[in-house]
């Protein structure tokens, strides 16, 4: 394994350290980046330098899936202020708590009853809370490194999120069975 | 390292070095083609009587030669046993992946556990080959055919493989093309190929569906096609389901119709070959006779028209569009954000094929290109830019960025298997994930390297078992193992494990275990959503048994420790619960186990707190307070 020390992830690809994200640029970055390190570079390389390449490609790809996605990008970010902060047990909010096992309640019972139409909206409703929990990470997480106070928020909204988002997967599981 | 890289214009100081001889092999089931850049526009390369195809079949004769092509074809209902014409098929396979072994008129010999892995092998007159060295006979006659148009030795070549091919079924492909002298500097998946001829070829923006069909194999991809960069966004496939199947179905029809009695190998073979020219008839005209004399003196004389051969294979269409409905899903695309649908593979000739394609993209096929020739075009044309012969062309640069697709992960505690590396993710590719020891003292780690999809390794692919060894004894958990998957951009696995707090290592090239029948892997994915339900209920029992396990594991260790803790009364009770659980453990009934579980962690509840205040008190004679908090 290369030990030589990596960027991280938003230097890698030129962009600022935020959560709100230009997926554009990140994309073309990404190309830009890859274009230049991929294997296909090193074809005729000896050993040593295709081994390179491919942890570099392999590097960027890593770096581009925890960026594009919404979970992963909060972590990494909480990883990037607080490096403790990865496995911590945070406690939710109980209305939080008490909604998410309602809406699973509910789920459960539109997946028995066969109730398409319920769980298109519950997924929706969902999707709408996905968007919520990104905005208030939007504005935890801006050029300046937070505040611990912000940064105990963000652990709360992102491990909300996780919750959101894990639901919503196993509702489009069903839905596309 | 990523930022230390040279700008790319700085290579353009240097002068333009002279072409170089590259080219892109399409290895296929039933034919196989080479072509290259000699002046750089790509063109297939024709034998000296100027046939492109060169059939997939190889005969070893009396003589002691080996017949390639067109030469062996003919043997192949008069010698069948000496006569190889599916190679693609066994290539990566043990005799166990097969399935009905009587649809190949071989003499199977042993398997060899030192030798190709398990490959299945064949008794020839030649003596015993596999499936590697079988392939490289026909990779050696291209590789000769395109020296001698070209001129010379060749600096490398792409070889292609199906998209849904697996680590095994990868590496025994690059295998037979070392063994055929050839440097192999990529290998390229095949609807990936006839992505990058198609759309440099008609300058394709958009989002584009590769659909695939060949002799033996289905793929299908969705590529993004944006300013030069092709980017895989979901491949699927069926690595057992290609035009021979279709080639079958007529060969059965012909059996029911004719009402023929069982028939000797090489009338096997004869009704095969009459039943693929009326498959082929059928892509231009109405109806095909099928005209046979058999050994036995039987004469078959049938018409088959295009509507039953429709009706017998309509199941066959069907198959394909599930991969299709897959891939999309995986993209997460619908059919209105597809700009067009490129037809690769000669099976795709069939107008029963066409119309489904089209009825279910809502958009007629595209068709520009000869559907046999593609894929070793983009191959050529990979193979030319990888050699660095793209600066000599006018060319645009472009950036060719493929998916892994199948799911790749270990087995865990109760034969579950935890996915490290899902379909359908950018390759080259690292994943790592901590793992930790089960049980005091352990100094081994076994791992079990599988792919597929299903949440049970008894379901999934058994791909490489090797073992950590060298941990040094710690307690349960304490270990921290990191095991890495690793993907270059062939699509090739390596994986290695590294106990972080000692750094002992251990590490593999994938080597296929063969565990697991060729049809079975084809039907995992289906499976795997068909037995959601069955797999949370296995994955629910399975941890229930391991947590039953546990505890009764760690209340035995702690009754011989601190047994004196308890009165008889006490220790009765615990005895019994234990017994309980211990009989759930070997059943099948996940509610019952459960509750034994439960009853067990209850009677144990009491005890646990006796130990841990004897732990505590232990633990502080001889130490002060405040240095106990600290830690």
């Amino acid at each position: 394994m290369n030990q030589n020390p990596k960027p991280d992830y938003f230097t890698l690809f030129n962009l600022p350290r935020r959560y709100a994200l230009d997926e554009t640029a990140l994309g073309e970055s990404w190309r830009a980046l890859l274009s230049r390190v991929h294997p296909d570079t090193a074809a005729l390389a000896d050993a040593a330098v295709k081994r390179q390449s491919v942890e570099d490609a392999a590097y960027l790809n890593e770096a581009y899936r925890v960026l594009k996605d919404p979970v992963r990008r909060g972590e990494y970010l909480l990883q990037c202020y607080d490096e403790a902060s990865t496995g911590s047990h945070e406690t939710l909010p109980v209305e939080f708590l008490s909604e998410q096992l309602d809406m699973r309640e509910a789920a459960e019972e539109a997946w028995q009853m066969g109730d398409r139409d319920r769980l298109e909206s519950l997924h929706a409703s969902l999707t709408a809370a996905q968007q919520q929990q990104q905005k208030v990470l939007a504005a935890l997480f801006v050029d300046e490194a937070p505040s611990m106070e912000m940064l105990a928020s963000a652990r709360q909204h992102v491990l909300m999120l996780q919750f959101i988002t894990r639901f919503a997967d196993d509702l489009d599981e069903k839905l596309n069975a | 390292m990523l930022l230390q890289i040279s700008e790319p214009d700085s290579q353009a100081t240097h002068p333009a070095p002279a072409r170089k001889r590259a080219a892109g092999i399409d290895l296929g089931t039933t034919h196989s083609l080479v072509a290259s850049m000699p002046q750089g526009v790509a063109t297939v390369l024709p034998d000296e009587k100027g046939r492109v195809l060169l059939p997939s079949v190889v005969r070893y004769d009396e003589a002691g030669e080996v017949a390639v092509g067109y030469g062996a074809l003919p043997w192949l209902a008069r010698d069948a046993a000496n006569t190889i014409a599916s190679a693609k098929r066994l290539m990566g396979r043990g005799l166990t992946d097969l399935g009905d072994m009587r649809q190949f008129p071989y003499q199977w010999a042993e398997t060899s556990a030192t030798e190709a892995a398990g490959m299945v092998r064949l008794k020839t007159r030649a003596g015993i080959k596999n499936p590697v060295e079988i392939s490289a006979e026909i990779l050696k006659a291209l590789r000769l055919r395109a020296e001698a148009q070209l001129g010379g030795a060749l600096e490398g070549v792409v070889v292609t493989v199906p998209a849904y091919f697996d680590d095994a079924q990868r590496q025994a492909t690059k295998e037979a093309a070392r063994l055929a002298g050839l440097n192999v500097l990529r290998l390229l998946n095949e609807p990936t190929a006839a992505a990058i001829a198609y759309g440099l070829d008609q300058g394709a923006e958009g989002v584009y569906v590769v659909y695939d069909l060949g002799g033996g194999t289905f793929d299908v991809s969705i590529l993004r096609l944006s300013r030069g960069v092709f980017e895989v966004l979901a491949t699927h496939g069926d690595s057992a389901l290609g035009g021979d199947d279709f080639d079958h179905r007529v060969f059965c029809w012909i059996l029911e119709t004719a009402n023929l009695p069982p028939l000797a190998a090489e009338d096997v073979r004869l009704l095969s070959t009459v039943a693929r020219s009326a498959k082929e008839t059928l892509s231009q005209h109405e109806t095909a006779p099928v005209a046979a004399m058999l050994s036995t003196g039987i004469r078959v004389e049938l018409t088959l028209t295009a509507e039953v051969f429709t009706e017998i294979t309509q199941h066959l269409v069907q198959k394909t569009l599930t991969p299709v409905k897959r891939a999309l899903r995986d993209a997460k695309l619908s059919i209105d954000d597809i700009k067009g649908v490129v037809l690769v593979g000669g099976a795709t000739r069939m107008p029963q094929i066409r119309l489904a394609v089209a009825g279910f993209f809502k958009q007629p096929p595209l068709l520009n290109l000869n559907p046999d020739e593609v894929v070793a075009l983009g191959a050529a044309i990979q193979a030319n830019a990888l050699v660095g012969n793209r600066a000599l062309d006018s060319g645009e640069d472009w950036l060719l960025l493929d998916v892994t697709p199948l799911s790749l992960g270990l087995e865990t505690m109760g034969g579950l298997v935890e996915k490290i590396v899902p379909r359908n993710a950018s390759i080259p590719l690292t994943r790592a994930q901590d793992f930790t020891t089960f049980k005091d003292g352990q100094t081994a780690l076994a791992i079990h390297v599988v792919q597929g999809e299903r949440e049970k390794v008894s379901d999934c692919r058994s791909l490489a078992r090797f073992e950590l060894r060298g941990i040094p004894p710690m307690v349960a958990g304490a270990a921290r193992i990191r095991i890495t998957f690793q993907i270059d951009a062939d699509g090739l696995l390596s994986v290695s494990a590294r106990e972080q707090t000692t750094g002992v290592e251990a590490s593999i090239v994938v080597k296929p275990s063969y565990g697991l029948s060729e049809n079975k892997i084809t039907r995992m994915l289906e499976e795997s959503l068909e037995h959601a339900r069955d797999d949370m209920q296995a994955r629910a029992l399975a941890e229930s048994q391991v947590e039953a396990d546990q505890l009764m594991e760690l209340t035995q260790h702690a009754l011989a420790a601190d047994g004196d803790l308890l009165n008889d009364a006490e220790r009765t009770a615990i005895d019994a619960a234990l017994a309980e659980l211990g009989q759930r453990r070997q059943g099948q009934a996940l509610n019952a186990l459960r509750l034994a579980l439960a009853k067990a962690n209850k009677a144990t509840a009491e005890f646990a707190g006796r130990r841990m205040d004897r732990s505590v008190q232990k633990a502080l004679t001889g130490k002060r307070v405040d240095s106990v908090v600290k830690e």
